[in-house]
């Protein structure tokens, strides 16, 4: 090899002795890959419809907020109860238990019912209604 | 023939015959460029995937305007296997000699091609890439100044010095055997 000529020469044999192209693997991964990305891409209409039904039910929300009457007037109108004054919670009165207990009548003035100064000293049965939080909401005298 | 950024707009849209057309078209100089300047078939395999991979996300922001789309893919092919070069560094001696999975295994008898593959892989990157493209691809000055984004002039000097560097070499290892 004594000049540029064979050089070159012997470069183009080299050339034509080496693989020419990839292997067919390195397209089929390719196309995997591609194919995997389109089955993950999610049409723009799938992301409109979401944020509609996430709108709808936001406004709904704000709606029944605005409509639903204070937990206190639930419990005024339940017949009997009377509300307990300061333990009327924030978390509006969905679901509530009542619980049939003795107290005696220095127990219902501590939750802050007036209570008749004649009242005996005796026990007597009352129901307290228990909100869905675990708060006493009101309280019914059995006898 | 369709064209290139046409194709590329269909691929990017999940069309699968508009991006096999694109590969089966420019695979093969992407390919060749990697496998010359890395010596190896699988990193050569590895970077064509990757470029072609860059290519699909979009994330590679090929402009028509700015050239062919093969110079684009080439010089894509370039960065990735400097990059490559700059790590195999690290850890291996800079002397290629010894090449595993070497494509020319089968021809025992061409122990010339092998040692001035061996004489190739030394150069440096700068001279590799224009042995590359213009004396194992053919490719002509104006279009590897184009693809390596350097003046014609450059590619000149530089194909000059790198053919008398191999041509040094190859002497002297016919000296050696001797």
């Amino acid at each position: 090899m004594n000049n540029e000529v064979d050089l070159i020469d012997e470069m183009r044999r080299l050339a034509s002795a080496l693989p020419r192209e990839a292997s067919p693997q390195v397209e089929q991964r390719l196309l995997a890959i591609l194919r995997a990305r389109q089955r993950r891409k999610t049409p723009v209409w799938v992301y409109a419809a979401a944020a509609c039904v996430l709108l709808a039910l936001g406004l709904t929300f704000v709606h029944k907020r605005q409509t639903t009457p204070p937990s206190s007037d639930l419990v005024y109108s339940v017949p009997g109860f009377v509300a307990l004054p300061y333990s009327q919670s924030g978390v509006p009165l969905e679901d509530a238990i009542v619980i049939r207990v003795q107290m005696r009548p220095s127990d219902l003035s501590s939750m802050g019912v007036a209570v008749p100064a004649a009242a005996s000293t005796a026990q007597f049965k009352a129901d307290i209604l228990v909100g869905q939080d675990g708060v006493a909401r009101a309280v019914r005298l059995v006898e | 023939m369709t064209n290139d950024c046409e194709l590329l707009k269909r691929a990017a849209k999940g069309d699968e015959a508009a991006f096999l057309a694109i590969y089966q078209r420019h695979q093969g100089p992407v390919f060749r460029f990697a496998l010359h300047m890395s010596g190896q078939v699988e990193t050569a395999e590895e970077i064509v995937q990757e470029v072609f991979l860059a290519l699909l996300s979009g994330a590679s922001g090929f402009v028509e305007a700015s050239g062919s789309l093969q110079g684009y893919l080439i010089g894509t092919a370039r960065n990735m296997v400097r990059g490559q070069l700059r790590q195999a560094r690290r850890f291996v001696d800079a002397e290629p000699a010894a090449m595993d999975g070497d494509p020319l295994d089968g021809l025992s008898k061409e122990q010339e091609l092998r040692e001035l593959r061996a004489a190739i892989l030394s150069l440096p990157p700068n001279y590799r890439e224009v042995i590359a493209l213009c004396d194992l691809e053919s490719m002509d000055y104006s279009q590897a100044a184009s693809h390596l984004g350097c003046p014609l002039g450059t590619v000149r000097s530089r194909l000059h010095r790198a053919r008398a560097i191999l041509a040094a070499k190859m002497q002297r290892r016919v000296r050696c055997t001797a």
